[in-house]
């Protein structure tokens, strides 16, 4: 039998110093945070070449009037994939910074496109550019079939009248907005041209950029990924990730203390709260950044790593109720040794399917299946050595306290 | 001993059967369908799996009624089918936001912007000048019956005006009986009526052979149009179709493989039980599977994490029974006897392990958004449906295996030698 409890001085000890050390670097560097808490644009695209890293900052900076962070990953079939992320200006209003970013993107849309892909401009079938938005409604249901519909349905012949004034609605909108860069571009994309009809509707959705007055049709340059986020709902989102975790926590101890007793409810929430403060260390030390899909790994492994503790608890509570003379020391650490095995064969398990998530999944998903499988290795170390001890300790102590007065 | 065989087979032929209806579905009448995963109309993928975008709006008005965020869905809705995304899913997130999901369209800045903007109602002569806007309309509503004597009853739309508004719309129709006034919003005409007669006064009515569909959603769209903020974006995201395609790919192997694996486990491990909780599982990702189809749950890529995490999980309740099994043996216990005292005493484990974990995927169900409440949802189905299916499937074919006369020890896990080694103290 392990000498679990006996032992507690150095195995609470070591959980001590994980968790002492894991608040340290929390309060002296925080979080690596990503897009999603710090606010800001990530952006990334996948390109049918090699690019330079310097092309692409001196793009970004061209685009955000700032430098960004740059990733260039080479993949299959000689493409590259360029991640790029750029932070909010702190100098600015929210609103300021999307419409900025957004601004950004559509230019950056164009330049990477312009540089490293082919760009047709789309046009009517007189040759003609179509102006920004309309572009859309003539290769989707068009807005004028729309209107002819609305007014059919009431009786009238109203299409002629809607024209003008969709039309000078568009125009005006785009001039006020992107004047500036309009005027600059313009004389660039004369050549490639591409007819709005001939676009089916998934290369509407999917291979259609707009940018200054017009749209244009995209090929060997392809955005696979975005996000925008403004700081305020990254701000909402880390307040509402806070609020979850402790209300999962507060749900759990009520839970527990409603099962077992009050001792145990506080135990276990004492592992777990070693449990998410090392998991948040370790994620602070190795600067791994966080961004929402943590939320859901932090609560798995609050929900999670409490089980183990509770098999013990649980036979613990069965324990108790048939020993004699034993004290509560003896009793958890006969508990701890007759579950233990379960404890390690149930981490087995759940590591071989997460842990496959995570050797196999991509990118995202990895990052949200290793603070899992960090979460669940913390978690069974604290079942097994921490809340067992904390719990008999505990109740020695009060035995010993009666016994005094 | 051949009932218990009948049984085992029919249970193993149900199980297989469910495969096939989990992978397949299956068309009960023509309108009833059950769903399988590959079956069309059953998974839904989120924008993380199929590709799309997603735009958040921000309401630019402190504390906004509930009606007045409909409103504006309304708003957003409407200007998406304009630009042709009828496929569009709009809620309502929070106190004030609005969440629009667009599947497969990947560039979604110029949407962000325009769908934003303040919406536009105006209402306009065949000139093209405005005679109404948004500020003269207070109220206005469908309502059903007869608007002259001699009509039959319809439905139609009752207008409240602001007294500026009666004032504005009685020039407006004094100069255009007998024609046309347009109602628009943005820049989509959502109805032109006809000027009857001049009209002075605050209340009025627009008529025309409305469904009560039309007039409902017509006059929606004319309260929505008085929508008194603008709506600013503060999150745009997009994710392209073939990233999210090669994310499922992987996510389904690793899926399968981590159920194999953990399935040679448990039985390297407990052998006899072991294979009954491989059988058992099975049944498990049928289930879970069936639901996830015919609830038409937003599949994400965290939620199929959710799943295959939840796998690994389902058999933590069959270990917390086996162990025990394993335990009662040693004690000395015969095998019928040790299987039902490990099942009984497992219980209270197995399902307070268990409740803890419900409670994190509540939370995340309830509370969270977007990735996070398709995850949280699909833990909740899969630790539900694990406990069941390790309780009572895996009970159910241990005990005709225990009927069959399969007696052996070592088949439930526990050598001989051990069995031996520990009689001696098993009291101790």
């Amino acid at each position: 039998m392990l000498k679990i409890v006996q032992y507690k001085k150095i195995y609470v000890g070591i959980a001590l110093v994980l968790v002492i050390a894991s608040i340290a670097s929390l309060l002296i560097q925080g979080f690596a945070l990503d897009t999603d808490f710090a606010g800001g644009t990530a952006v990334t695209y996948t390109v049918n070449q090699k690019v330079s890293k310097e092309e692409v900052e001196a793009l970004v900076k061209d685009a955000f009037g700032k430098s960004g962070v740059i990733r260039i990953t080479e993949g299959k079939d000689n493409t590259s994939v360029i991640d790029i992320e750029v932070g909010h200006d702190q100098s600015l209003s929210d609103d300021k910074n999307m419409e900025k970013a957004n601004a950004a993107v559509e230019k950056l849309n164009y330049e990477i496109a312009n540089k490293w892909g082919k760009l047709s401009i789309i046009v009517d079938e007189n040759g003609v550019a179509i102006p920004t938005g309309a572009a859309e409604e003539t290769t989707e249901t068009t807005e004028a079939a729309e209107n002819a519909e609305a007014a059919e349905a009431t009786g009238e012949e109203a299409v002629e009248t809607t024209e003008p004034t969709v039309e000078s609605d568009v125009t005006e909108e785009a001039v006020t907005e992107e004047a500036v860069e309009a005027t600059t571009e313009e004389t660039a994309v004369e050549g490639a041209t591409k007819k709005a009809s001939e676009l089916t509707e998934e290369q509407a959705k999917k291979n259609v950029i707009t940018y200054g007055d017009y749209a244009y049709f995209v090929e060997g340059v392809s955005k696979s990924e975005l996000n925008v986020v403004s700081s305020a709902t990254a701000r909402n989102l880390a307040s509402s990730a806070i609020f979850m975790s402790l209300l999962a926590a507060v749900g759990i101890l009520i839970y527990v203390a409603f099962r077992f007793d009050f001792t145990s409810g506080v135990c276990a929430v004492v592992a777990l709260a070693h449990d998410i403060i090392v998991l948040c260390g370790i994620y602070s030390v190795l600067r791994i950044k966080i961004d929402t899909n943590f939320i859901a790994a932090l609560l798995t492994v609050l929900g999670y790593s409490i089980n183990n503790t509770i098999v013990i608890f649980d036979r613990i509570r069965e324990n108790t109720r048939r020993a004699k003379k034993e004290t509560y020391a003896e009793i958890a650490n006969l508990s701890i040794n007759s579950t233990i095995k379960r404890s390690i064969n149930t981490t087995i398990t759940t590591l071989l399917t997460i842990g496959m998530v995570y050797i196999l999944g991509v990118e995202s998903i990895k990052i949200f299946a290793l603070p899992i499988i960090i979460g669940i290795f913390v978690g069974t170390y604290s079942s097994i050595f921490v809340s067992g001890s904390i719990w008999a300790t505990w109740k020695d102590m009060a035995v010993k306290n009666k016994k005094k007065q | 001993m051949t009932k218990s065989i009948i049984k085992l087979s029919g249970i193993i032929l149900v199980i297989v059967l469910l495969t096939y209806l989990a992978i397949s579905g299956f068309q009960i009448t023509e309108t009833t369908k059950i769903h399988g995963i590959k079956s069309e109309g059953g998974i839904t993928q989120g924008l993380d799996l199929a590709g799309g975008s997603v735009i958040v709006f921000q309401a630019e008005k402190e504390n906004p009624t509930k009606e007045e965020m409909d409103s504006a869905a309304q708003v957003i809705t409407k200007r998406l089918e304009n630009m042709g995304y009828t496929e569009a899913d709009i809620t309502v997130q929070g106190e004030d936001k609005v969440r629009a999901e667009i599947p497969s369209f990947s560039n979604p800045e110029e949407a962000a912007k325009q769908l934003g903007a303040m919406a536009q109602l105006r209402f306009v002569d065949g000139a093209g000048t405005e005679v109404l806007n948004g500020k003269h309309i207070k109220d206005a509503s469908s309502e059903y019956g007869q608007t002259d004597q001699l009509g039959s009853a319809s439905y139609y739309i009752s207008l409240e005006l602001t007294e500026d508004g009666r004032k504005a719309f009685y020039d407006a129709t004094s100069r255009n009986v007998g024609q046309p006034i347009y109602i628009m919003l943005d820049d989509a005409i959502i109805s032109a009526p006809t000027v009857n007669e001049a009209i002075n006064d605050t209340k009025c009515v627009i008529t025309g052979e409305f469904t009560q569909e039309e007039a409902k959603s017509l006059a929606a769209n004319i309260k929505a149009g008085k929508l008194p903020f603008s709506m600013k974006t503060v999150e745009v995201r997009a994710i392209s179709a073939t990233l999210g395609a090669d994310a499922l790919d992987k996510a389904v192997t690793a899926g399968i493989i981590g159920l194999v694996l953990v399935m040679l486990f448990m039985i390297l491990l407990y052998r006899l039980p072991g294979f009954m909780s491989a059988i058992a599982l099975v049944a498990y990702i049928d289930v879970v599977l069936l639901i996830c189809a015919n609830l038409h749950i937003n599949l994400t890529l965290p939620g199929i994490a959710g799943i295959i995490l939840a796998v690994g999980m389902a058999v933590d309740a069959n270990v917390i029974i086996f162990e025990r099994i394993k335990e009662e043996l040693i004690v000395g216990k015969g095998i019928r006897t040790a299987v039902e005292a490990g099942f009984s005493n497992a219980l209270s484990a197995v399902i307070d392990s268990n409740i803890t974990t419900i409670i994190a995927a509540v939370i995340l169900m309830f509370l969270g958004t977007g990735t996070l409440k398709g995850f949280g949802t699909t833990l909740l189905i899969g630790v539900v449906v694990s406990m069941l299916s390790a309780i009572f499937v895996t009970k159910f074919l241990l005990r005709r295996v225990l009927e069959m006369g399969v007696k052996n020890i070592w088949l439930y896990g526990v050598s001989k030698k051990k069995l031996a080694k520990k009689e001696g103290n098993a009291n101790a």
